[in-house]
């Protein structure tokens, strides 16, 4: 039985109102969602509200996933991604960071080596993110470990904007080549 | 108005999953999605391909207070219609559902989903196979059919070891502001209820007394109000029914 599946299991008993399963899903995933909030909202006020609410719209809506379409951990990402993004949104772009939280902040390029440990699909995607270049990679990995912008993933990498809207774009163009085959 | 270009959606669908698409176009965005089906398949079979990156995301420890803070949210979500232990087990999450636009589009999926495609047999197999010791090996089962005798689902029953199987995912989902309620229909007396079914699989323990009568009598579903019969007997129609009958 593997981590996957046994999130998804979690996640089935949890739509049904166990609480307890919510407390497993919580012990099991909650590390590595408040470490991918923290890449994007920088602070750690930010990312407990942003974990906070992923887990109540998971115990409201744990009833919607679809464990065909996708992994728990990924479908639970999707919903505090976008939880950051309106944190973000509410509290203003340019919120004072935390300086030792921008001391701490992982290496985005280190996403992809764990990949390596992760399930089949994961180390799919990892294979694909290997065939891109470097740059263009990098690109792609800020956007989603640190919910960057174009224009931020311009600024950090010093090119233009239109240059990284084109990796960005042509990687994911790939990407879907490289997976969907 | 123009048909948009295929490759432009396409090419927005992975940008709204990758999280580049911000501030007011991603709003416009969700819009879209929820007025395009095609569109918000497209958007998930994006979100899809990038799944398992949150594999590769760094394991913080979030302070304790975090998890004490969920579960006091929890406790005071609004109370759900309480019949006893069995509904309680069943009980759906109550309180209000938010918008789109404020809750992501994330946690829609599932409905156009569930419009055409077959569901979660799988999730259901698993689910037996966890939380089901030791593994089962039905006793009883009993087919729940409509007025026309069409057969819609299977219940697994081990009486053995006190336990109720059903895979709710093919039956027809209850209109808005409607649940469907399972219902046991002992020999003698009046239905008893096991609560509120859920949309997908569904495995939960019997008590003696339940197992005892089922294992002479059958199985119902009714349609009643949101949340399930107010008065502990069927109110509405009985849509489904099927008699209880020994596996081997």
């Amino acid at each position: 039985m593997s981590d996957a599946t046994l999130l998804a299991a979690f996640l089935a008993a949890v739509a049904r109102g166990d609480r307890t399963a919510l407390e497993r899903l919580y012990r099991a995933t909650a590390p590595q969602l408040f470490g991918l909030a923290l890449g994007i909202v920088r602070r750690r006020d930010l990312a407990e509200e942003a974990l906070q609410e992923t887990f109540m719209a998971v115990w409201r809506h744990a009833g919607r996933f679809d464990a065909d379409r996708g992994t728990a951990l990924g479908w639970m990402a999707r919903i505090l991604r976008n939880e950051c993004f309106d944190l973000m949104a509410k509290r203003g772009r340019d919120a004072p960071l935390d300086p030792e939280m921008a001391e701490a902040l992982p290496d985005p390029a280190a996403g992809p080596e764990a990949l390596a440990q992760g399930g089949e699909e994961a180390l799919r995607l990892k294979r694909c993110l290997d065939q891109l270049e470097a740059q263009p990679r990098a690109s792609l990995l800020l956007a989603y470990y640190q919910g960057l912008t174009f224009h931020q993933v311009a600024a950090r990498l010093g090119v233009p904007l239109g240059t990284v809207k084109s990796w960005i774009r042509r990687s994911l163009v790939r990407l879907k080549g490289c997976l969907d085959t | 108005m123009t048909e948009p270009n295929p490759e432009l959606l396409d090419q927005l669908a992975a940008e709204y999953a990758l999280g580049t698409l911000r501030g007011p176009a991603r709003r416009r965005f969700e819009r879209l999605i929820e007025g395009d089906p095609a569109l918000a398949r497209r958007v998930e079979d994006w979100a899809q391909r990038l799944d398992p990156l949150a594999e590769g995301a760094p394991a913080i420890e979030p302070p304790a207070r975090s998890w004490a803070e969920i579960e006091r949210r929890i406790g005071a979500a609004p109370p759900r219609a309480r019949r006893g232990l069995l509904a309680l087990l069943f009980g759906r999450p109550t309180g209000p559902v938010p918008s789109l636009a404020t809750a992501g589009l994330w946690y829609c999926l599932g409905f156009w989903r569930r419009a055409g495609l077959a569901g979660a047999a799988i999730a259901l197999l698993l689910f037996v196979y966890l939380f089901v010791a030791p593994p089962p090996t039905p006793t009883h089962m009993a087919l729940l059919a409509d007025a026309a005798s069409k057969p819609v689902a299977m219940v697994s029953l081990d009486l053995k070891h006190d336990r109720l199987t059903l895979d709710a995912s093919r039956l027809p989902v209850a209109e808005a502001g409607k649940s469907l309620e399972l219902w046991i229909l002992p020999p003698q007396g009046n239905p008893r209820s096991l609560g509120v079914l859920p949309a997908g699989p569904l495995s939960l323990p019997l008590d003696r007394a339940a197992a005892a009568d089922l294992a002479h009598g059958g199985l119902a579903v009714s349609l009643e109000p949101a949340g399930g019969s107010p008065t502990g007997l069927p109110t509405g129609p009985v849509l489904y029914s099927g008699a209880v009958l020994p596996a081997s």
